[in-house]
């Protein structure tokens, strides 16, 4: 029975984990449509940027975020109108294969940099729980969960409150009628592939004192976006932030409850993949479109 | 002379030369050789199956069943060189018409990530069964069946001739009209009358055959196996730079790309492999450039020069200098 | 005419030119070739950089003791980037052993391409020297341990867990538990069974054995496991970046288990760093630590000095880094390779192998060079570990060599909680 209290709290946990591994893929798959393979070295940066920021001044990963996300949408607004624009009409084929050429990149720069070696930032707080009886919840992860929580709150509220984030729906549901209504269609996808680049820094500052930081970090990250905004449907956000629950879930459920479970969990993102994609192929609460 | 004439008789000139290197007793230039040869069959298969409007994301699925095929035929069944190959070609096949029946109707970015989820899910199960398949630790062939380095490398040249051939053959076939009808809106081919399903199922087994086929030869030549290596989404990677590079859609692209890649990939290994990091720097920076510069590829390159050459029809006759109302 | 005149002139200056070039060719002598295949790019960099860095400080003070030449011969490096790849690196060493035709192979690294290494290595009938200072899996013991131009200068993964149990039954004594977490990946696979038998034969009880999926965000559910089963001793193989969210998680945790065992990630500074606090009393087993008394070799003191002196050599020539084992493993290598060559006048493979077989230094990597049989193979060095455990003291932590006792500096403690 304890084991059940436990496996609730860390399947929690890992969906608000999961959830900020998604959410910055969702809003830039969601709206632009392109699959933006260099998401995960985003998160990269932004656990290096992070990382560095403790080691060499010791400043705590929370406080150093507003500031990296300030750097990482400047980075994704960059990166969008020097290269991304220019595939935007190109086949689906040449805008995975440039993004992927851009995580290489960024990839072998933080090799080159920083050399590949495990990193970690340590704040106080990383390294304790809060025990409750039989069960305990690492203060790191929870830290991480409140802040996927806001940032897709903020997310939410963004997209259906401001001027911007309207535009960027409009855009979604159709790019033609939002050009008609005076809308700068190239202008909102790089405001959302900027932001969403904001939000994959985000998630790797959190992230630095979580997961282990190495410059290969990003690839499973995405893989698992990927599979988490397939299930929850694209264009959703609080469809996204349920994938990434169902996914914790089922992942720890494996882990927990069948024999060297943990190895077969890797397959469970997977299996979900192939069921969502042959039953729902627009996801839990995606919009129905080709 | 023409370009489609040119590319033909260098196509004949190549195959002449693959098949020949193999004989001349140069490692070196005959290892290279068969890499790409690997390379370019695999292209070709990604080439033919993304020509019908399906990109993959999951080759290197094809590539370890295929490999995997072979080594446990070869290791558990003592099944010799050949018909281990065949064995691993046929379970291709056979993944491909699978994937053709699960992913039924899906099409573009969706089709896509099921091919990924399908390859990934190989790599797990090959590592969760290690009786089965040696798990993460890797299985090595037994190599008392080894045929000898030259005749691995011979069979590998053939069978790049044969998909290049084949790959021709579907481009001259009806098949093709139906492949580029579904490619560019599957949708609307199918208003006029073509069944999506039953070409699916044509192109995958066809495209897997081949690519299983280069991950069987490919494991006869390295000797050893293991998941990560056998689905590595490297393999994937260069199944489509090779084609992008090249020119996609067409015939001469996958080899042309797989001649390129494997050039610079091998440029940048041998004058920039010192320093840490950088070989693989270069490799994606040129795949950067070359999705933003050169989006047809070198053939569309090698296209826009001889059209820029032509000379027009009606060449230089004064009468059209000034016509007439 | 004056054409004709340039032509003959061009010609005659170009076969001057060409001869000139084929003179010093034809006189020089036949080098001394050394293939090393490493991975400077891909994820096995880290492992690939300590390689070039051994081997170039081998070279370096080869160079500054003996010359610039080995037996007359100039000494040829040739570097190869196997890109962490099993394809490329099979091309390497095809390259190597038969268009190079180098004289001895030092390397590779990661255990798949070191794994991948073996069977064009192994197929071709005249194949050079090839010393492993890496690759501990069994199933490279099995494919190529038998042959005789192989020579592992490394341990073998059994080696770690014949040291972990003695140092653990030496302080524990018998019927203690034991919990295992291993992950599903060619390190955790390849270390599990020889743990498992070696840690039955001392006498421990197996309570838990918990498979963790490499790469993963979490750990907990097997941490909670392992919790459930209260073992003495929690046993871990898994690579360091694993390694690293593990630590942490087992501290944040607070299980209580009061003995951390690991294999070599607490020695990594890149672990302890990561780690920080969560170090505390995890031990390590390894074939080289910082700061162990190794005394310099009699005959040889410049080439094998003391460990002490060697690492401030490594120190003053890169940065004040300090080294890693692979880096000592590749150094000592690389020496007995030009020894080698120096002391049989040749590098023809049979005297080579011939010298090698009988040699025995002592070397900054361990007191004794000497090649003996292990489990499979045929050659075996540098299999002696040593345990050690990650101690406090004051704000920062130490490194206690805690086995063998004529290296032992402290006693293996249990951790506080």
């Amino acid at each position: 029975m304890n084991l059940l209290l436990q496996f609730l709290v860390d399947s929690i946990l890992l969906g608000g984990l999961y959830t900020l591994m998604a959410i910055g893929f969702s809003l830039s798959f969601g709206v632009t449509r392109i699959i933006n393979f260099a998401h995960g070295e985003f998160i990269m940066l932004g656990a290096y940027g992070a990382f560095w920021l403790f080691k060499i001044w010791g400043v705590d990963p929370l406080i150093a975020m507003p500031a990296i996300i300030v750097l990482g949408f400047a980075t994704g607004w960059l990166v969008f109108n020097s290269l991304i624009k220019r595939v935007l009409a190109a086949p689906n084929i040449n805008q995975i294969l440039l993004t992927f050429g851009i995580g290489l990149v960024i990839q072998h720069i933080a090799v080159i940099l920083w050399s590949g070696n495990s990193r970690s930032t340590t704040p106080e707080y990383a390294l304790q729980a809060l025990t409750l009886g039989e069960v305990f919840i690492p203060y790191g992860r929870l830290i991480g969960c409140a802040v996927a929580v806001a940032l897709v709150a903020l997310l939410i509220a963004w997209l259906k409150i401001t001027e911007g984030g309207r535009a960027v729906r409009a855009v979604a549901q159709d790019e033609d009628a939002a050009t008609l209504m005076g809308i700068n269609v190239k202008a909102i996808y790089a405001l959302s592939f900027a932001i969403s680049s904001a939000l994959g820094v985000a998630t790797g500052v959190v992230v630095s004192f979580i997961i282990t930081v190495t410059p290969f970090m990003g690839f499973p990250m995405l893989v698992k976006a990927v599979a988490i905004v397939i299930v929850g449907g694209l264009g959703s956000i609080f469809g996204m932030a349920l994938g990434a629950f169902i996914l914790a879930f089922t992942e720890t459920a494996f882990a927990y409850y069948v024999p060297e479970g943990s190895g077969w969990s890797e397959g469970v993102a997977f299996v979900l993949i192939m069921v969502i994609l042959i039953i729902r192929p627009h996801g839990l609460r995606g919009q129905a479109e080709a | 002379m023409r370009l489609d004439s040119l590319l033909r008789y260098a196509g004949f000139i190549l195959a002449f030369a693959v098949l020949a290197i193999p004989f001349l007793g140069l490692p070196g230039l005959a290892d290279i050789v068969f890499r790409t040869c690997t390379l370019a069959i695999i292209a070709i298969s990604w080439n033919m199956m993304a020509g019908a409007g399906l990109i993959s994301l999951g080759h290197s699925g094809f590539w370890g069943i295929g490999a995997y095929t072979a080594a446990l035929c070869a290791n558990h069944l003592g099944i010799a060189f050949l018909p281990s190959l065949f064995c691993g070609l046929i379970s291709g096949a056979l993944i491909g018409v699978g994937l053709a029946l699960v992913t039924g109707r899906l099409r573009g970015i969706y089709f896509a990530i099921a091919t990924l989820a399908m390859s990934e899910g190989f790599r797990i199960i090959a590592i969760m069964l290690p009786d089965l398949t040696g798990g993460a630790q890797g299985e090595y062939l037994k190599s008392t069946l080894f045929p000898g380095t030259q005749f691995v490398y011979i069979v590998a040249s053939c069978g790049a001739v044969c998909a290049a051939a084949v790959s021709w053959l579907v481009s001259r076939s009806r098949y093709h009209y139906a492949f580029r009808a579904m490619r560019a809106n599957e949708q609307a081919a199918q208003m006029v009358g073509i069944n999506p399903m039953r070409y699916r199922l044509t192109i995958m087994a066809l495209s897997g055959a081949l690519a299983s086929f280069a991950g069987a030869i490919n494991v006869w030549n390295g000797g050893y196996l293991d998941p990560n290596v056998a689905f590595n989404l490297h393999t994937t990677l260069m199944a489509q730079i090779a084609p992008i590079l090249g020119g996609i859609y067409t015939i001469a692209g996958p080899i042309l790309g797989a001649l390129a890649a494997m050039g610079l990939g091998e440029g940048t290994r041998l004058w920039l492999g010192q320093i840490e990091g950088v070989s693989l720097l270069i490799f994606g920076v040129t795949l950067v450039a070359c999705v933003l510069y050169l989006p047809k590829g070198i053939y569309g390159g090698l296209e826009r020069y001889y059209a820029s050459r032509m000379r027009p029809v009606y060449g230089n006759r004064a009468d059209l200098k000034d016509p007439k109302p | 005419m004056h054409q004709k005149h340039r032509h003959l002139l061009s010609i005659s200056a170009f076969s001057a030119f060409t001869a000139l070039l084929c003179l010093p060719v034809a006189h020089a002598q036949e080098s001394f070739k050394i293939g090393v295949p490493a991975s400077l790019s891909g994820r096995y960099v880290a492992y690939g950089v300590q390689a070039k860095n051994g081997v170039e400080q081998a070279l370096a003070v080869w160079r500054s003791v003996r010359g610039d030449t080995v037996d007359g011969r100039k000494i040829e490096l040739i570097l190869s980037d196997t890109q962490s790849d099993n394809a490329i690196t099979v091309s390497i060493v095809n390259d190597l052993v038969q268009s190079k035709k180098v004289n001895a192979m030092i390397g590779p690294d990661g255990s798949n391409v070191a794994a991948a290494a073996v069977p064009p290595w192994k197929k071709f009938a005249e194949r050079p020297i090839w010393l492993m200072p890496g690759g501990s899996s069994t199933r490279i013991e099995k494919e190529v341990g038998p042959d005789p131009y192989f020579f592992h200068t490394y341990a073998w993964a059994y080696y770690y867990h014949i040291n972990n149990t003695a140092v653990l039954k030496a302080s524990l004594g018998s019927k203690k538990k034991v919990a295992f977490v291993y992950t599903d990946g060619a390190y955790g696979r390849a270390h599990i069974d020889d743990a498992r038998r070696y840690v039955k034969e001392a006498g421990f009880d197996i309570v838990a054995s918990e498979l963790v999926r490499e790469g993963a965000s979490d750990f907990n559910s097997a941490i909670i496991k392992v919790r459930a089963a209260r073992p003495d001793v929690l046993y871990t193989l898994m690579q360091t970046t694993d390694a690293v969210q593990f630590a942490k998680q087992v501290y944040t945790a607070k299980i209580g288990v009061p003995y951390l065992v690991g294999t070599a990630q607490a020695q990594l500074p890149e672990w302890q760093d990561a780690v920080g606090e969560a170090q505390n009393c995890w031990t390590g087993v390894t074939t080289w630590v910082t700061g162990l008394k190794l005394v310099a070799d009699p005959r040889e003191p410049k080439l094998f000095p003391s460990a002490a002196d060697w690492e401030t050599a490594w120190r003053a020539r890169y940065n004040n880094k300090t080294p890693e084992f692979l880096e000592v493993g590749y150094y000592v290598s690389t020496i007995l390779a030009l020894l080698a060559v120096e002391q049989t006048k040749s590098v023809d493979r049979e005297k080579i192998k011939a010298w090698l077989v009988t040699q025995d230094y002592k070397t900054p990597y361990a007191s004794s060079s000497k090649f003996m049989p292990s489990e499979i193979a045929l050659h075996q060095a540098f299999g002696t570990m040593v345990v050690f455990q990650q101690v406090k003291e004051g704000n920062k932590f130490v490194s206690k060599v805690v086995y063998p006792k004529e290296l032992a500096t402290a006693e293996l403690q249990a951790c506080k909680y």
